[in-house]
């Protein structure tokens, strides 16, 4: 199956809906349904790795690349949004309302994880980008509006900067496809001063949407003020995608000097996040800066560039959607119920919901990276490969880490303090069948790739080898094939 | 039947027990208790076959590695009999099937912890065992969760230090298996050489509630289901003792810090961590004079008893080791038996402020004697195994002549003679209070595990050439120098003793003393509340029982110490702040902040990078 | 073998009969002395002897088992312990008597004696026992730090090897490590309970402390005990600082000086409060002490 249907149809379905607004909500679940489907049984057995778009090949033409890295990124990502869609299909009309932009946004997203052109990729950045301001602005109240907005004013600065740098890549290198430009940059072609300069610019492009520090500021505002599903989306696939993109196009035209500079940002996105996460009151707030922690392990991953390294800083993305889209579910879970998720009104929820209680659990101690869970299993090997840097690297991280365990464990804690008596004992609460049924497959699967042995990791490593070499290696044959 | 088969058996009893005790509490709860049991028998009488497994499976480079050595056999045979003792103990307690479950965890990550045989699987097992006992403790009381945090934020110090010295271990020595880092460590430049011990060093002193990381055990250990606390103090922390003894061994210190600075003879590095035990010894006392809960009370026990362990190793030498070997073992017992007795009691009078209790051993006398014991054993005063460690302690203090170490060894000791009679005057002496007159003693299946616990400390006493010929088998095995032991006479440094003749002259003494009592006029019995007061009679039993701040113009001498207690709330006030000053400057509520922020990003890292 | 089983058993039944009778009967020699230097007259030398056995003939009330238990578990660790403590030439068990067991076994006997006071349920008796239990930390600190440089510098921690050494060499530690020795005798005042370190008893302030309750037999056999304890703790000074003795009649001299001048010090001062104790001994006492030991292991060094 030629993957460009995973971008085609829910383009075309989004057509239809806007003309036809009867069908949209279910135009919406067939695409994300066939997504999911198509996203594991169409790619997962494909052998063939490069579709080129309209019959001209690839340097030339756009094409799609499918390597190791998009065959474990594209199913997780598709079955998360769909699962996303399906949690409040029968409560909210926002699916409904909105089905257009989701399903413009499903389109985007997919596309960036397939795309082998800047230009391509800038494009779908863009309708990401504009989905994602519009799904921002989905919640009620001024606030989101106003949240949108910042976001929108960053968004579209950093995707100008990215079209810069883009821009003088092309003017330099001749070429838009980006194992070509892997190739020709590796083999030093591209004078210094060009790829420093487009490396720092695609760098703050792409940085934007992937919460690197500075560029995050409208990321704690648009996760905690957007309605239900968009901030699911939002905050477990659109990281997916970004942080892909920016690991895909960093490695391959990234300068070096660049790359130190990534190390350095996204160690500084991490302090800053854990350390603004753990003095915050509401949970939301907490995870939303958790969030951009969460982001820039992965980044600073990238930036130190080794095989072992991109592992690391797969499974940390993979972790964090999976956690990630569990925790923003808990806390819709809980503001549905009582109206505010700050710490007095979370006394006891969780026994007063044991399965709230327990997906909380492991998706916190999944993020927090303790044993038995899968986040434990990509933080060793973020640990293991920050020492091929300086030693003050793993140092920063570690801080980072012990600010992010302690603050997990108080939410934790305030889930499971007691506070019935014999005479008064806590009522009982029950989530949502979606609730429960995604719940369980998720935290399933963290328990799961927590205690597998080292052999079920070997995907991770071929896909981060696959972006680490592989990109490179196709280049190199096409440029040695023209 | 290997470790192995018996690890996975661990791992798979927490959900297995959890799904039991859905559909009935008690099989599942006797379930767990039998198997630990067992677990104990095969590990005391096949544990240390020498054997050792890698598992292939944490990272593409890094295996589980297993053994079962005499050093994994001594920690894996302590703590197993701690656990064993205290789940037969805990049957009659209040039972739930996520307590179980958090149980089984704690168990299986002690098991597999013992029995490691690189410094990754020790953490990975360890780090599971220190995850489900902090959801355990904040299950029972209200205010267990403010201090549970403490717990949390200290463990996570102590992890990821020791996880920063595995890896840089992994990325300099290539290895972080126990028998290879020992071969590979002395090669190494220093500063590579003080950079992991410090961080393993943290880590020891985190988990043994030792100086300066000791803040967390008294809330803890205190709010804990009772049923727990005898685990978390005899048992997770010796975990700390085990990595240490490690460390003791991996490090050959004496050679690889040779270089730097000696005190006495001891290396700059080793005196420094003993010196932090010292001061945990008299912090520990002082705080245990001044608590009025019981169980806060041995809480500060054990970080006095940590330092003892801590400085005992640090200092090096063979009776110092033996000595600190066999005061984990004797803590173990003692602080287990304690913590069984005040469970005991709190079962039955539903409290552990002890100036709310009084007079109870009338009522419950083999609980008192339990107590009894494990105090004797805590102060140090012969027959009991307590003593025996103290006094190989001692010797290599005095051997070594080093004065200020020997100091806060004999401050903790006669401090606690203090601290331990307090919970036994409130408790079980005096005045009997008239709400307690039906409280009956415990049941035999209480009383069983904590009595066994009773003689093991006795036997101990009375025959220590037991316990240490297989320590000394230990340290023979790593290569370290041997206790000279007869049957009954220990013969150390400066000094030796025969333990069977002191016991024999002590029931001399005491049978003389029986002599004069019975020749004596029998005495007429008469009622606690029949007592000298000036010409009065006494009506309320609770005006006369003198227990709450007993210790008062002691603990008005310490009113103005500096407390260490505040130092993590302080931080994390610290921390906040900062949170604050972040957000202010990167998440701030205008958005031409953020371009701004681009901006100078991108050119002040173009002028730096070119 | 079998004989010297005998000679043992033998010389301990001696050693217990001298010191019991020594002990009580400088009791009341000097209770005339302070009566002396109290313009009284006191009452006749064997008035100690008299109270003991009277004592011991009389009816008494009990306040349960512990009560009982704790003064058999007091005048029973208190009697081991006299056996190990060398008297001249009269010594036991010469060369397995460590300072340490003497020190802890002395405090089995404090242990009986204080479970035995708290148990009598008589609140007087619980403060009494909370302050010497207080007080202990104060007094023993300087004392252990001193005997530590003691053993440092001969090596030996067992009290008949100690005098031996003394003796052969000539010089007692007194001389030789002069601070140590005056640090002692002073935390041998505290020990023996005299004043101004008597608050635990206290007589006219907490009605005796942990003696309130007891009479007949009981308070009998406390005598004893307290006879029997001030035997084994001077006994301890001398031999640790005064060379023990060539003969026993050396040793019971040397025994008698001691006493006699804390007696004599006691009978002139009134009684520290607990903390003001406590205090005294954790300033120049500790500090001298730690002088001492500081000058025995980096300037003496080993002998």
């Amino acid at each position: 199956m030629n993957p460009v249907w995973l971008i085609a149809i829910p383009l075309a379905l989004a057509f239809v809906s806007a003309f036809w607004r009867i069908v949209s909500g279910w135009a919406l679940i067939i695409a994300a349904f066939f997504n999911a489907f198509a996203g594991v049984f169409g790619v997962i057995f494909l052998t063939a790795t490069s579709f080129s778009i309209g019959g001209w090949k690839a340097p030339y033409g756009i094409n799609l690349l499918v390597n190791d890295a998009t065959k474990l990124l594209l199913p997780i990502s598709n079955i998360l949004f769909l699962f996303a869609v399906l949690s409040y299909l029968r409560k909210g009309e926002e699916t409904t309302k909105y089905s257009v932009v989701f399903l413009v946004a499903l389109a985007s997203l997919n596309g960036i994880l397939l795309t082998n052109d800047l230009f391509n990729l800038f494009v779908f950045l863009e309708i990401a980008g504009i989905s994602a301001y519009l799904l921002a602005s989905t919640g009620e109240g001024s606030d989101s509006k106003v949240a949108s907005f910042k976001y929108l004013m960053i968004g579209s600065v950093g995707s100008l900067l990215y079209l810069l740098g883009v821009a003088i890549l092309y003017g330099a290198a001749g070429t838009l496809n980006i194992s070509e430009l892997a190739a020709r940059v590796s083999s030093g072609q591209i004078s210094g001063d060009v790829t420093l300069v487009s490396s720092l610019l695609i760098v703050a492009g792409l940085g934007v949407e992937s919460k690197l520090l500075p560029f995050n500021g409208w990321v704690p505002d648009v996760l905690t003020k957007s309605s239900r599903v968009a901030t699911l989306v939002l905050a477990s696939v659109y990281p997916l995608a970004m942080v892909y993109a920016f690991s895909k196009v960093i490695l391959a035209v990234g300068d070096d000097r660049v790359l130190n500079l990534v190390v350095l940002l996204g160690i500084a996105t991490v302090l800053v996040g854990e350390v603004i996460a753990f003095g915050q009151k509401s949970l939301r707030r907490t995870l939303a800066y958790s969030s951009i922690a969460q982001s820039g392990l992965a980044i600073f991953l990238v930036g130190i560039g080794s095989v072992e390294a991109v592992t690391g800083s797969i499974m940390l993305l993979i972790n964090n959607a999976l956690s990630k889209f569990m925790l923003f579910s808990i806390d819709d879970q809980v503001i549905d119920e009582a109206g505010r998720d700050d710490r007095d009104t979370l006394y006891g929820y969780g026994r007063k919901s044991p399965i709230v209680g327990v997906t909380f659990v492991v998706s916190a101690l999944s993020i927090a990276g303790m044993p038995l869970f899968f986040g434990f299993r990509g933080k060793l090997n973020a640990i293991s490969a920050s020492f091929e840097a300086s030693l003050a690297v793993p140092v920063l991280i570690l801080i980072a880490a012990a600010i992010e365990v302690t603050y997990y464990f108080r939410w934790i804690f305030t889930f499971f303090k007691p506070v019935g008596t014999v005479q008064a004992p806590e009522k009982r609460i029950l989530p949502s069948v979606e609730f429960l049924a995604f719940g369980l497959v998720l935290s399933t699967v963290i328990v799961f790739l927590g205690v597998s042995s080292g052999e079920a990791f070997t995907m991770f490593e071929r896909a981060a080898d696959s972006l680490v070499n592989g990109v490179l290696a196709i280049g190199k044959a096409i440029l040695g094939g023209m | 039947m290997n470790i192995l088969f018996v690890l996975a058996a661990s791992l798979f009893a927490a959900p297995l027990f959890f799904l039991i005790s859905k559909w009935k509490k008690s099989v599942a709860y006797i379930a767990y208790a039998a198997f630990q049991v067992l677990v104990f028998l095969y590990v005391f009488f096949w544990g240390g076959t020498g054997a050792s497994y890698e598992v292939v499976g944490i990272t593409s480079k890094l295996n589980f590695n297993f053994s079962m050595n005499p050093v994994n056999w001594f920690f894996a045979s302590i703590v197993m009999l701690i656990i064993s003792t205290t789940a037969v103990f805990l049957l009659p307690l209040k039972k739930s099937p996520v307590k179980i479950f958090l149980l089984s965890l704690v168990t299986a990550g002690v098991l597999g912890a013992v029995f490691s045989a690189d410094f990754l699987t020790l953490m990975i097992f360890w780090e599971i065992s220190t995850w489900s006992s902090l959801l355990l403790i904040i299950q029972d009381k209200e205010k267990s969760t403010g201090e549970a945090i403490k717990y949390a934020a200290i463990a996570a110090i102590g992890s990821y230090s020791m996880l920063f010295a595995i890896f840089y271990m992994d990325s300099r020595l290539g290895t972080v298996e126990f028998s290879s880092v020992a071969l590979k460590i002395e090669s190494q430049p220093i500063g590579v050489q003080l950079t992991i011990f410090i961080a393993l060093a943290i880590m020891v002193l985190a988990k043994m509630g030792s100086f300066p990381l000791h803040t967390w055990l008294r809330g803890s250990h205190s709010s804990a289901p009772d049923e727990f606390s005898p685990i978390l103090s005899g048992g997770l922390t010796k975990l700390g003792g085990f990595l240490l003894f490690i460390m003791s061994i991996v490090f050959p210190s004496f050679k690889v810090f040779g270089n730097l600075p000696l005190l006495n003879g001891i290396p700059i590095v080793n005196y420094g961590l003993a010196l932090l035990g010292g001061i945990s010894i008299v912090v520990g006392t002082v705080m245990a004079i001044r608590m009025e809960d019981a169980k806060e009370l041995i809480a500060f026990s054990t970080v006095s008893n940590s330092g003892y362990i801590v400085l005992a190793l640090s200092i090096g030498g063979t009776y110092a080791t033996a000595g600190g070997m066999m005061h984990i073992l004797n803590h173990a017992m003692a602080s287990a038996a304690m913590f069984m007795a005040i469970a005991a009691v709190a079962y039955m009078t539903k409290t552990t402020r002890m100036h709310e209790m009084g007079g109870l051993i009338v009522k419950m006398p083999f609980t008192f004697a339990v107590y009894l014991v494990a105090i004797i054993s805590v102060a140090g005063i012969p027959p009991t195994s307590g003593f025996v460690s103290k006094w190989l302690i001692y010797q290599q203090l005095v051997q070594d002549g080093l004065p200020f170490l020997a100091f806060a060894a004999f401050f903790g000791s006669i401090g606690s003679f203090m601290y331990v009679f307090k919970p036994l005057a409130g408790i079980f002496l005096g005045q009997l209070k008239p709400e307690h007159e039906k409280v009956r003693e415990a049941p035999l299946i209480m009383l069983a595990p904590m009595a066994f616990l009773t003689l093991l400390t006795i036997f101990w006493g009375v025959f220590p050439s037991n316990a240490i010929r297989s320590i000394n088998r230990i340290t023979e095995s790593i290569g370290g120098g041997t206790v000279d032991v007869t049957f009954s006479r220990i013969v150390a440094l400066t000094g030796q003793w025969d333990s069977v003749l002191v016991t024999t002259v002590f029931v001399i003494g005491l049978a003389i003393s029986l002599l004069i009592f019975m020749r004596a006029k029998k005495a007429r019995h008469v009622d606690l509340l029949d007592n000298y007061t000036g010409g009065d009679f006494l009506y309320t039993a609770e005006l006369y029982h003198f227990s709450y701040r007993m210790y008062r113009p002691f603990d008005r001498l310490f009113e103005k110490w500096p407390s260490m207690e505040n130092w993590l709330s302080s931080t994390s006030e610290k921390i906040k702040e900062l949170g604050a000053l972040f957000r202010a400057v990167f998440f701030n509520r205008n958005p031409q902040v953020y371009i701004a922020l681009t901006v100078i990003v991108l050119v002040g890292a173009f002028w730096w990078l070119r | 073998m079998f004989m010297n089983i005998v000679i043992t058993i033998l010389s301990g039944i001696a050693l217990l009969v001298v010191a019991f009778v020594y002990t009580v009967t400088l009791e009341g020699i000097a209770r005339k002395i302070e009566a002396r230097i109290q313009r009284r007259y006191g009452p006749p030398f064997w008035q100690n002897f008299i109270d003991i056995f009277k004592s011991l003939t009389k009816y008494s009330i009990s306040h349960g088992f512990i009560f009982d238990f704790g003064i058999l578990m007091a005048l029973g660790g208190t009697i081991a312990t006299v056996f190990f403590i060398p008297a001249g030439n009269l010594a036991v068990f010469p060369g397995i008597d460590n300072v340490f067991v003497v020190i802890y076994l002395l405090a089995i006997g404090l242990l009986g004696m204080a479970m035995s006071a708290v148990g009598s349920g008589n609140p007087n008796a619980s403060i009494g026992i909370g302050r010497a239990l207080a007080q202990m930390l104060g007094y023993e600190l300087p004392f252990m730090i001193v005997i530590l440089g003691v053993f440092f510098h001969h090596g030996t921690s067992s009290l008949s090897d100690l005098v031996s050494i003394q003796i052969a060499q000539g010089t007692y530690n007194a001389w030789l490590m002069p601070i140590g020795g005056v640090v002692a005798f002073v935390s041998l005042i505290g020990m023996l309970g005299k004043k101004p370190f008597d608050t635990f008893i206290a007589p006219a302030e907490i009605a005796s402390g942990p003696l309130v309750e007891y009479s007949g037999k009981y308070l009998g056999m406390l005598m004893i005990q307290h006879a029997l304890a001030t035997f084994i703790e001077i006994g301890l000074f001398v031999n640790l600082f005064l060379g023990g003795g060539r003969t026993l009649w050396e040793f019971l001299l040397k025994f008698l000086i001691v006493y006699f001048s804390i007696v004599i010090i006691s009978a002139t001062i009134p009684r520290f409060r607990v903390e003001q104790a406590i205090k005294f001994y954790w300033k120049w006492p500790l500090i001298f002490s730690f002088v001492q030991v500081i000058i025995v292991v980096f300037v003496m060094g080993r002998r």
